[in-house]
């Protein structure tokens, strides 16, 4: 408990920590976020008269405090270039990059648990050996890379998907799910070769200790020893790896979904970064990394539970 | 002795270095020269990778285009190791208040996921090379000073370190003449899986065109351009991409053989 407790803590001070170098980031731009709105015709006092409107005029220290308080309470500011608030603009955008980084975490379980299984259990042997080369090659694929030979060859040369089409979660659920497979697939490529590599190497650590040994002598298959009694320790240091994947995975995402023209959070980051519409900036880059410290903290919370003994 | 898996990474890495090298004295032909009647020619002899939409040849682009991706990630992993190493050095060796202070900054910093953090830095300063590099420095800097930070803290209560005081080196001498040499099995493999690390992100960041600007060639900015002519030209975006992969497949291997030469597996 005083353990959960003190890791709140840092949690609240890291969201403390990443909103302040966020908004001084963003403060300390040179122009006027009045004259960015009016544009630059506006005569001197209405620009002054908005200016004390959004309490530009205030010290910093009383704006940030405001820009907090109202970040917390959903109010995410308004867009300079399309005069709406940001919240509207990124609602259902966060909902498709938030679905499409489940869906590739999900592959990279999936897709690890058994692989780095097997390889532990044949290790040395010709598969192993061949899956953990073509593992090394997997993991040197830039997340954008995969996404292209994907669309090259599930989507050109199979004819599995359409490149470039996207279907909208309120026409069709499942079209919605289908259309984001590809992506995330391609994000988890990667990711699960990494993951694969950290739970063999943890898996063979784990066999080699004399636990494992115990539990043959007692007349336990090489599999039994494996599920029941090797795997669990050996997911604890592989634990980080996959609280540090989706952080990974929710920012590769921005990137693949320019590769397969979904349009997410990655195209409004995108064109608000060209554009300089900083309160969109701002917003999305505060909602993602909220998200990854939220994460950090459960998987916190979750290795504490698997392995009491960390403090 | 260095292991196997070092050797083969060092080979891939050198092949790929050699042709970024020889890029830089030489390169087949011009690489902003458009030729129109070349205008995606398949590979030939006379173009070993082909040539892109602007009849521009793709394997004098990817030795430029590389020269670059290397550059920015050499400057990446200069800056953010330099500003790692001073930080985590301090921070380690004297503790107390300035490791408080450095820390919590690293540990602010390091809840944006890199990427994020060198999107705020390009959004702020603006797109370019120089931006680039200094934006990624610094997402980079604070997992360098982590690391640095602990072998400092491991270090300063070594025997060596206490003699060297008794003898009365001064602090600095001690910090970057006694203890930085001691360390450099970590480091080195730091650097190379943050060189590897800079790689990758500025190759994503080119892509999606808030790195270097075209006309200028980086491999990223070529698979952007290419992946518009995906369907009739898949060739096109393969040997950029290749040479990424090869690119950080080779550095990686070297990082891992040097780790499971060091004993750690």
């Amino acid at each position: 408990m005083k353990y959960a407790l003190k890791k709140l803590a840092g949690m609240l001070l890291a969201l403390l920590g990443v909103s302040l170098i966020l908004f001084l980031a963003f403060d300390l731009i040179p122009g006027d976020p009045a004259t960015a709105k009016l544009g630059t015709n506006a005569t001197p006092e209405r620009l002054d008269a908005l200016r004390e409107e959004m309490g530009l005029n205030d010290p910093i220290f009383i704006r940030y405090i405001r820009w907090l308080t109202d970040f917390i309470r959903g109010d995410f500011g308004e867009s300079y270039s399309y005069s709406m608030p940001v919240r509207e603009m990124i609602g259902e955008k966060l909902l498709i990059s938030i679905t499409m980084t489940i869906m590739a975490f999900i592959m990279v379980l999936l897709i690890s648990i058994p692989v780095g299984l097997f390889c532990a259990r044949h290790k040395g042997g010709k598969i192993d050996t061949s899956i953990c080369a073509v593992g090394q090659i997997l993991m040197s694929i830039p997340p954008f890379f995969s996404g292209i030979l994907i669309t090259l060859l599930f989507g050109i040369v199979l004819g599995l998907f359409t490149p470039g089409e996207f279907i909208s979660y309120d026409k069709s659920i499942s079209g919605f799910i289908g259309s984001l497979f590809f992506p995330a697939l391609s994000i988890a490529i990667p990711k699960a070769a990494m993951a694969v590599k950290l739970l063999r190497s943890s898996l063979i650590t784990e066999l080699s200790l004399d636990y494992p040994r115990t539990a043959y002598s007692r007349g336990n298959s090489d599999w039994q020893v494996l599920l029941h009694h090797v795997l669990k320790n050996a997911l604890i240091p592989v634990l980080t790896f996959f609280g540090m994947a989706l952080a990974d995975i929710l920012t590769g995402s921005i990137i693949v979904e320019q590769v397969f023209g979904i349009p997410g959070l990655g195209r409004i980051l995108l064109t608000s970064i060209m554009n300089r519409d900083y309160p969109v900036v701002q917003a999305i880059i505060m909602l993602l990394a909220a998200v990854v410290i939220v994460v950090n903290f459960t998987v916190d919370i979750i290795y504490r539970k698997l392995d009491p003994r960390i403090t | 002795m260095k292991s196997t898996t070092f050797r083969i990474g060092a080979a891939i890495a050198g092949i790929v270095l050699l042709l970024i090298l020889v890029g830089c004295i030489w390169t087949p032909y011009d690489p902003a020269a458009i030729d129109n009647s070349m205008k995606f020619a398949s590979p030939s002899l006379a173009h070993p990778m082909g040539c892109d939409q602007f009849g521009r040849d793709v394997l004098s682009r990817i030795m430029i285009g590389g020269r670059i991706t290397i550059l920015t990630a050499f400057g990446t992993v200069i800056l953010g190791a330099g500003l790692g190493i001073i930080t985590g050095a301090f921070s380690g060796y004297f503790g107390g208040i300035i490791d408080t202070i450095f820390m919590r900054t690293a540990d602010a910093f390091l809840a944006f996921p890199s990427v994020l953090l060198a999107l705020v830095i390009i959004a702020i300063f603006g797109t370019g090379e120089l931006q680039l590099v200094l934006s990624l420095g610094i997402a980079f800097a604070p997992s360098f000073a982590r690391v640095v930070r602990g072998e400092f803290l491991r270090s300063k209560g070594l025997c060596y370190v206490q003699s060297a005081k008794l003898q009365g080196a001064s602090h600095m001498r001690i910090l970057f003449v006694h203890i930085l040499p001691n360390i450099k099995s970590v480091l080195i493999s730091a650097l190379l899986i943050g060189f590897n690390n800079a790689v990758l992100a500025e190759a994503a960041l080119s892509y999606l065109g808030i790195g270097v600007q075209p006309p200028k060639p980086s491999l990223g900015g070529m698979l952007a351009e290419s992946q518009q002519y995906l369907f009739s030209e898949p060739l096109l975006c393969i040997f950029p991409g290749t040479v990424l992969i090869l690119l950080v497949l080779g550095f990686g291997l070297m990082g891992d053989g040097l780790n499971t030469k060091a004993g750690e597996v």
